[in-house]
């Protein structure tokens, strides 16, 4: 049976590199045959906002897209940033394609059918 | 199996977003499966009763910000186990007689205990 990991991300990208980090993980998880979900929280929704212009650093938002394109493949990834902190940060209807908006609901479901959760901070 | 979930909030309340958003979180999770709060290191602050964020801004106009005392007793309604480190409290010259009742302080072997049984673990 697939197995699951869950990655909560809280960081916005460049400030902190838990943002790039993850991505590999998710990455390499997927190669070893798991599912992945990834959940965005706070400023971690930051991560899929779709204006990112970066130059001496890794562009999180192209690495995330093409991690959420290729995701759509199994093992699948599934990416939902929080609506509460995407409403207060005013980036809701700003986020790339793939990028679900939804709730700790969801999370909680997640963690339900996840074999491991990791929070990246 | 049911799961469990644990958070560990080592900020102080108003200095930045992540206590409230960490309780915010567990009382999402705690309608699914039950869920804890331990405040730890600066975080103790979080437990002291009597908070009165309001009249935070100069003039009174804007409103205050949300009251993690208030989230706390909204949290223990919802079923949320909150904890303090017993140390980190007195380590801040703290006592129990401070907290806001229903936040229990606990040793680092209850810690421990409490993060071993967990399947999800929040730092903030």
């Amino acid at each position: 049976m697939t197995k699951t990991l869950t990655l909560v991300i809280t960081e916005a990208p460049y400030r902190a590199e838990s943002p790039y980090t993850a991505i590999r993980i998710a990455q390499e998880a997927r190669k070893k045959g798991y599912q992945v979900n990834i959940f965005t929280y706070l400023d971690g929704t930051y991560v899929s906002h779709h204006k990112q212009a970066t130059e001496a650093y890794p562009n999180v938002m192209e690495l995330w897209a093409d991690t959420i394109k290729k995701g759509q493949f199994n093992p699948k990834l599934s990416f939902i940033a929080c609506v509460r902190c995407t409403n207060f940060r005013g980036i809701t209807d700003e986020m790339i394609n793939g990028v679900i908006i939804g709730g700790l609901y969801d999370l909680a479901r997640w963690i339900k059918e996840s074999d491991k959760v990791v929070v990246l901070t | 199996m049911e799961k469990k979930a644990v958070f560990i909030i080592s900020q102080a309340p108003y200095g930045r977003e992540d206590p409230l958003g960490a309780m915010f979180m567990a009382k999402g999770l705690v309608v699914s499966f039950p869920s804890s709060i331990i405040f730890t290191g600066g975080g103790v602050h979080n437990a002291v009763k009597g908070q009165n964020p309001t009249g935070y801004f100069p003039g009174g106009k804007a409103p205050g910000f949300p009251s993690v005392e208030s989230s706390i007793k909204e949290g223990i309604n919802y079923g949320i186990h909150f904890y303090v480190l017993q140390k980190d409290l007195e380590a801040r010259g703290m006592n129990k007689d401070e907290l806001i009742e229903g936040v229990e302080p606990i040793t680092e072997d209850k810690l421990v205990e409490l993060l071993l049984e967990a399947d999800a673990t929040f730092i903030y």
